[in-house]
């Protein structure tokens, strides 16, 4: 049975959790006390180790491990909270930014604390005014209570967040393009290594977390990370939130136990079925990014690993839906139109691969494509598999190459009522 | 790149290779005469790995990887031409084509370009592409020595990457994102930096090329020689390109003691006076084109009257007037000659400009450490004094002397005719003869001839070998450069040891007293 267990969520619905007080009544910031009072910053780590958190951006990396990667230098190191949620279909995020923001604020201040950075960044994308408004509200009030800045809690523990606002760009998303943006110049991706917790924000150990990741932190140490372990399966511990979105009777962003359940019966069961009543044809489990995959493989338990055996992603939690209506064609089209725009242009394959490929679809789509033109448009996405600075890439290879794959009938049959006919015997 | 002097061992295409610690895979192949392809990576630039180009397959690592930026460890093995890696070559080089213009034929890069030289290497010759190409700004001045053409353009940022970090100019943008991104001068458009025009040589395709040298020849029409630019004592190493006996561009050539792989816009353009239509190509006397020898002739009579009368005794007075373009081969012949006549006012004077902290150094000529060595003063000459005869070497600036000296007798080797000259030689510059110069840190460099000055022309050096010649019984001079060296190295201790072979490309440091070349 497919039922919602809120965590992040539990008090989403009180418009009261926004503000410090509201927070305060349900148990806010008792972690932060609890850790500043009785727990050594490796103990915070330790028990994030423990819950078997990993990223909730799309990558799935155990977080605990990656906080381990911070060298013991004197540099100065920062947090960057990853807040540019801009994955198609993605619309997590700015739940717990815009309703519960001081449980992100509370588990960033945990995460510094525990791999020993004084400043929080947490970068929003400029097209969630109502997320940097609830933020900066928040910080605003933590501040005046004591719970930012110097000595926080009369504890020896200083910390600051500040929220910066992207400007529009896809690729800040990204987490070396983020960390380029922040630092003020253009958001350009970074070849790794050196990796951001090695030499991040101005050459300096810099943890890149999510939204969703770091709110979990939160809850971990509230609650120990042994309780966090036992939600959820072996391997997506915890809940995670997920935005279904598309064409299904009940779309929304929803709070689950991983491995609980089938996508199937996510998405037949909890979220009633196609809204047209029409056949579903396919499913996007993890945003735009991530393989599709047909209507004939969705009994596929919801978690990182068995959708992964599956040949797709939980990728961001973007669960887009299609019926029948939809064509692959079209779709793959959109996809493409997508992320070549936000192609930053920097390394060659993605540059220039990324409109020749959207350059193909269109000619499927117009009918206008040769014998020859479908294996050119898989052997062209091959090349930019794994050969480019940062993933925006395989992106757009990755559902693109599963239209294609998944429902090759209909490319085919794009060249063969073409106009243009073969070009050759 | 910290290497504590560890060294590692690596496996390349089957070659064993030991090197530092710390050295990346472009560099470690190097080691074993392998190129791996590259674009925007450059040793002296920071690494950004935007080309794609250099992608090489390690044992044991799933992806390929960037050479650039993946250094090497103890025992790993690489693979740079596995089946792998040329594909994945194969497909960076086809989308680097698919919207460049082709237009070769016209392109001044054409013969030195990556994209030719790696399309041929690494390219399967043919396009997939069926698409109008993106169309970008071209002939676009970035100011009065760069022309920027955005469609031949493959955004390696070498030059951005050149100004903001050597240069801390900063001054070439981004500009756009994806297959539309350009690249875009700041401010008014137009570049600043005195060392701009080495990012024309940075760019590995035709988009930035010379507004100088820009359909002047296709280059392999032309001669090349390795010498040095001799517009101020740093004495950077560069290749002349000549064409039909006419110097046509210089260009960087690396040498880690002296330039690195750089040189000032300055000296780059500083050479067009060599091509000087009203070059004096044959000796003159009294104002009349003369055979060498009767001119020859003529010097020596002088020569011969004043070391009668004592040479530099107060009775006759013979100054000996040397310039810092000489070579040090010249200036020991010329120092041969006065020792001959007995002359002891001897001088010399260094043209003065600006210099920096990077290359540009204040003094505008190449050799005033060796017009030092070999005994000349850098000291102005006493105008009110009379003087019977004067031996001018004339720098282009006219050099060293004042206007009115009074002179009863001159012999002068000028680019130009000397009007006031009783016998006039012609001069070649450092592009038309082979010799060694001090540079700089006292390092002893060759240069070497580009082009060919008048078909009869008799060097500067041969000339004052038979003046002396013809005033010293049984003194015979050298036949090359080389051999005048040798005899230089003979009876100067600085140069003990020392050969043309030996001096090589990129030349030696001399150990020099201070008294003996100056500051």
């Amino acid at each position: 049975m497919t039922r919602e267990t809120r965590v992040m969520l539990e008090y989403a619905d009180d418009p009261a959790q926004k503000t410090l007080e509201g927070y305060r009544e349900n148990g806010g910031y008792q972690a932060l006390e609890k850790a500043l009072r009785e727990m050594s910053p490796d103990q915070v780590t330790a028990e994030v180790e423990t819950s078997g958190l990993r990223g909730r951006g799309g990558a799935g990396f155990p977080t605990g491990r990656k906080w381990r990667f911070v060298p013991k230098t004197d540099k100065p190191k920062y947090l960057a909270v990853n807040a540019d949620e801009s994955e198609p279909g993605t619309c997590k995020d700015r739940q717990i930014m815009e309703r519960d923001p001081h449980q992100l604020i509370e588990g960033s201040l945990l995460s510094c604390y525990a791999f020993g950075a004084k400043t929080a960044y947490i970068y929003v994308r400029g097209e969630y005014p109502h997320s940097i408004k609830a933020l900066e509200d928040a910080i605003d009030e933590a501040r005046a209570a004591n719970l930012l800045g110097d000595k926080i809690l009369g504890t020896d523990f200083c910390c600051d967040v500040w929220v910066h606002p992207g400007a529009g760009a896809y690729i800040c998303g990204e987490e070396t393009a983020l960390l380029t943006s922040l630092e003020g110049n253009r958001g350009y991706p970074r070849i790794r290594p050196p990796f951001p917790a090695v030499e991040g924000l101005w050459h300096c150990p810099t943890i890149v977390n999510n939204v969703e990741t770091i709110a979990c932190v939160t809850h971990i140490i509230k609650r120990g990370g042994e309780w966090f372990s036992k939600l959820g399966c072996e391997g997506s511990t915890g809940t995670r939130l997920f935005c279904v979105s598309g064409h299904v009777k009940r779309p929304g962003v929803y709070e689950f136990e991983c491995g609980k359940f089938t996508l199937r019966e996510l998405i037949e069961g909890f979220c009633g079925g196609t809204l047209s009543g029409r056949p579903l044809k396919g499913v996007m489990p993890g945003g735009s990014s991530m393989p599709v995959l047909r209507a004939d493989e969705l009994d596929v338990t919801f978690d990182i690993e068995s959708v992964q055996k599956a040949g797709s992603s939980l990728g961001s939690g973007a669960i887009m839906v299609f019926d029948d209506s939809v064509g692959a064609v079209g779709a793959a089209v959109n996809i493409a139109e997508f992320y070549s725009h936000e192609s930053c242009g920097q390394c060659t394959p993605c540059r220039e691969g990324s409109d020749w490929v959207r350059r193909m679809l269109l000619q499927f789509a117009a009918q206008d494509a040769r014998d020859g033109d479908l294996d050119l448009l898989m052997d062209v996405t091959d090349k930019m598999d794994g050969t480019t600075i940062c993933a925006l890439a395989e992106a757009l290879v990755w559902p693109v190459q599963s239209f294609v794959r998944k429902f090759r009938s209909e490319f085919e049959a794009a060249v063969r009522e073409s106009a243009v006919g073969t070009a050759t015997q | 790149m910290s290497t504590n002097g560890k060294t590692v061992n690596v496996t390349i295409d089957g070659k064993q290779v030991t090197v530092p610690a710390g050295t990346n895979i472009i560099e470690a192949a190097r080691h074993v005469n392998t190129e791996v392809p590259h674009y925007c990576y450059h040793p002296r630039l920071s690494v950004v790995g935007n080309c794609r180009i250099c992608l090489v397959e390690i044992e044991g690592w799933p992806k390929l990887q960037i050479g650039c930026n993946t250094n090497v460890s103890d025992g790993m093995t690489v693979f740079t031409a596995s089946d792998k890696v040329r594909e994945a070559r194969e497909g960076v080089m086809e989308l680097l084509l698919i919207n460049h213009p082709l237009d070769c034929t016209i392109c001044d890069q054409a013969g030195e370009c990556k994209l030719q030289d790696y399309a041929v290497d690494h390219g399967t010759g043919l396009t997939r592409f069926a698409f109008d190409k993106q169309k970008k700004p071209k002939n676009v001045s970035w100011g009065d020595k760069v022309v920027f053409d955005a469609e031949r353009c493959i955004l390696c940022t070498r030059c951005v990457r050149f100004l903001d970090e050597l240069c801390g100019t900063d001054e070439i943008g981004i500009d756009f994102r994806g297959e539309k991104v350009s690249l875009i001068v700041r401010d008014d458009g137009q570049l600043t930096s005195p060392y701009q025009m080495n990012i024309i040589d940075l760019c590995p395709v035709g988009a930035l090329t010379s507004r100088d040298f820009r359909f002047k020849s296709r280059v392999w029409f032309m001669q090349f020689a390795n010498t040095l630019c001799t517009g101020c004592a740093r004495g950077c190493n560069v290749v002349a390109g000549a064409r039909e006996e006419r110097l046509l561009r210089m260009v960087p050539r690396f040498n880690a003691q002296v330039n690195d792989h750089w040189m000032c816009d300055e000296g780059r353009l500083n050479y067009t006076f060599v091509n000087d239509e009203d070059r004096l190509v044959a000796p003159r006397v009294n104002g009349k084109d003369v055979p060498y020898d009767d001119a020859l002739a003529r010097a020596a009579a002088i020569l011969q009257k004043a070391k009668e009368g004592g040479g530099g005794a107060a009775d006759i007075a013979v100054l000996g007037c040397a310039s810092p373009f000489m070579t040090n081969e010249e200036l020991f012949s010329f120092a041969g000659l006065l020792d001959a006549l007995g002359v002891t006012e001897r001088r010399f004077a260094i043209p003065m400009g600006e210099g920096d902290d990077m290359l540009l150094h204040p003094e505008k000529a190449p050799n005033a450490r060796g017009a030092r060595l070999f005994g000349f003063q850098d000291a102005p000459v006493d105008a009110e004094r009379d003087w019977d005869v004067v031996v001018h070497f004339a720098a282009r600036d006219g050099g060293g002397l004042p206007d009115d000296l009074n002179a009863k007798s001159r012999i002068v080797f000028s680019l130009q005719v000397d009007k006031n000259a009783d016998v006039n030689f012609p001069l070649t510059t450092s592009f038309e003869k082979d010799g060694t110069v001090i540079s700089a840190g006292d390092r002893l460099q060759r240069v070497s001839k580009a082009l060919t000055f008048a078909p009869s022309h008799l060097t500067e050096r041969v000339v004052l070998d038979r003046l002396r010649g013809l005033i010293e019984d049984g003194y015979q001079g050298t036949d090359t450069a080389a051999l005048a060296l040798a005899r230089i190295a003979q009876e100067h201790a600085a140069f003990e040891g020392l050969t043309w072979t030996g001096i090589g490309l990129q030349g030696v440091s001399l150990q020099l007293a201070e008294a003996e070349v100056g500051a």
